[in-house]
């Protein structure tokens, strides 16, 4: 019996006047790697933003250990986030620092550790993420694949518990993809974290899932192991695994 | 008639919220300077990149400006055979208004436009959300040092504008205008107060914070991809000339 580490509980997040979050619900197994799919603009990025409080939502609660993050202020919110990692679509190294620099940026910043040990845990946690000999160039010098693994490197250094993955292999090729999506593994069985993916990459979804939500009009539809979701006879699923464009999914504008 | 009031209405309320926004700013900008450690690296970083790097522009600015007055205030002053004054007029329109305004036009270009589009381009590439996510506050790592560096730099660099100024203007006053050069010199002395100046550099570190404030401000609120970056700063350039324009002419009523 797994237990959850979050807890979403009737999530609300409008802008303006349109909804995107209507009524979420959705618990993530501790220790798991939890799939959230759905279409473009279905409220993934947004979901990710409202569990690390980058967003506050409109109204429900998000439950971490059992204590509610919306009602928190930065102070607090801030040692909730040291329990996270996040690593950001286009990786999203600071432009202005090198690539060690962007890595030891959480050590230098939260730790009194000296310069010899940050220089070790950052050599440790690139291997770690199969990027060596690079800590001097800029992010703007490396590929973007490379960028990604860095941005990796970074989300874990503190050790985090949680680590979030938004959208960890678009836009990378096909080759890269599975090198980042076996390090998300890889990361999940050294350190036991908890992963939470967001992705639309539904063959990755399906090989390296433990669970899977999907999210339509606002709401999860379905929740399930990889096997579940595709035995499951909901035809909105079925036609988003497959990717057809006929079915009852609304494609809208 | 409706349609007119709907659009008025909406004005209304994005300038106030906007005004909002940017007092938020300031009063987080306010806590996070007093709020340990002090990011002396940063700082100085961007005083280098505020300050040092505008040197050039500014020692053009001063230099042709000095030289400019002296011809045109040459041109009435001789007309009545007071070209002695000339220097004394010269130095002193250029430590009360032309030194600070024009230093901070010219650094609102450089600096506080660069600083609208490496902030925006932090918000379009999520660097800035990753600042909260790693429990780094982006207003004291990124707006305070800046505001910090407008604050010193600019009086520094007008400084160096009203010097070239004079320089400028003893260029063209006693080598090509034949003014005396003791006169051109002694008369400055005479006539310039030291208040001149100084209230001139108070209006520069208030100029200076005024454009790093709004590069920030527009940066750090950017929305819209590379679109809104450009937008970013060229809402930056024009609101931060007018703030300085328009608090130019308030200090100046007050002061003098």
């Amino acid at each position: 019996m797994t237990e959850s580490i979050i807890q979403i509980n009737d999530l609300h997040k409008s802008f303006g006047d349109t909804p995107v979050l209507r009524g979420l619900n959705l618990s993530i197994e501790k220790g798991e790697i939890t799939f959230i799919i759905g279409r473009s603009g279905g409220g993934k990025s947004v979901l990710i933003k409202l569990i690390i409080g980058l967003l506050k939502p409109d109204s429900g609660q998000i439950l971490v250990d059992g204590h509610d993050i919306v009602p928190l202020g930065d102070h607090d919110l801030n040692r909730v986030r040291h329990r996270f990692g996040m690593l950001f679509q286009n990786a999203a190294l600071f432009d202005s620092m090198t690539i060690g620099e962007n890595i030891a940026f959480p050590l230098v910043t939260h730790t009194g550790l000296k310069e010899k040990e940050i220089e070790e845990l950052v050599e440790q946690k690139m291997a770690m993420v199969g990027l060596e000999g690079i800590q001097d160039k800029m992010p703007t010098e490396i590929s973007g694949g490379m960028r990604k693994r860095a941005g990796l490197a970074r989300a874990i250094i503190l050790e985090p518990e949680i680590l979030l993955f938004d959208e960890p292999t678009t836009g990378l090729d096909p080759i890269m993809a599975e090198m980042i999506d076996d390090l998300i593994v890889q990361t999940q069985e050294r350190t036991n974290v908890t992963s939470i993916v967001i992705s639309h990459d539904i063959p990755a979804t399906l090989r390296i899932a433990h669970n899977v939500a999907m999210i339509y009009e606002g709401q999860i539809v379905t929740y399930g192991t990889p096997a579940q979701i595709q035995a499951s006879d909901n035809h909105i699923v079925q036609q988003f695994l497959t990717g057809e464009g006929e079915g009852p999914m609304y494609l809208g504008d | 008639m409706i349609k007119f009031f709907e659009i008025l209405g909406r004005f209304i309320i994005k300038t106030i919220e906007e005004m909002g926004q940017l007092m938020l700013l300031v009063v987080n900008s306010f806590i996070w300077t007093f709020r340990p450690p002090l990011r002396i690296r940063a700082i100085f970083k961007q005083m280098e990149f505020v300050g040092v790097k505008s040197l050039f522009v500014v020692i053009l600015t001063g230099a042709f400006t000095g030289a400019v007055m002296t011809i045109q205030i040459f041109y009435g002053f001789s007309m009545f055979g007071a070209e002695s004054l000339v220097s004394p007029t010269l130095a002193i329109a250029m430590a009360r208004e032309l030194g600070p305004v024009l230093t901070a036009l010219m650094v609102t270009g450089r600096a506080g436009s660069a600083i609208a589009a490496e902030l925006g381009t932090m918000r379009v590439t999520e660097q800035i959300d990753a600042l909260y996510v790693m429990a780094a506050n982006p207003i004291k790592f990124l707006v305070v040092p800046r505001i910090i560096a407008g604050v010193f730099m600019l009086p520094i660099l007008t400084v160096v504008a009203n010097l070239m100024g004079v320089l400028g203007g003893y260029l063209v006053g006693v080598i090509l205008l034949d003014i005396n050069a003791s006169i051109f010199i002694g008369n400055i002395v005479e006539f310039l107060n030291p208040s001149d100046i100084f209230n001139g550099l108070i209006k520069s570190a208030v100029f200076g914070f005024i454009l790093t404030l709004i590069g920030c401000y527009k940066g750090f609120y950017t929305t819209g991809g590379a679109e809104g970056v450009g937008r970013a700063t060229t809402e930056s350039v024009v609101m931060a000339s007018i703030l300085i324009l328009a608090s130019d002419y308030i200090m100046t009523a007050i002061m003098f």
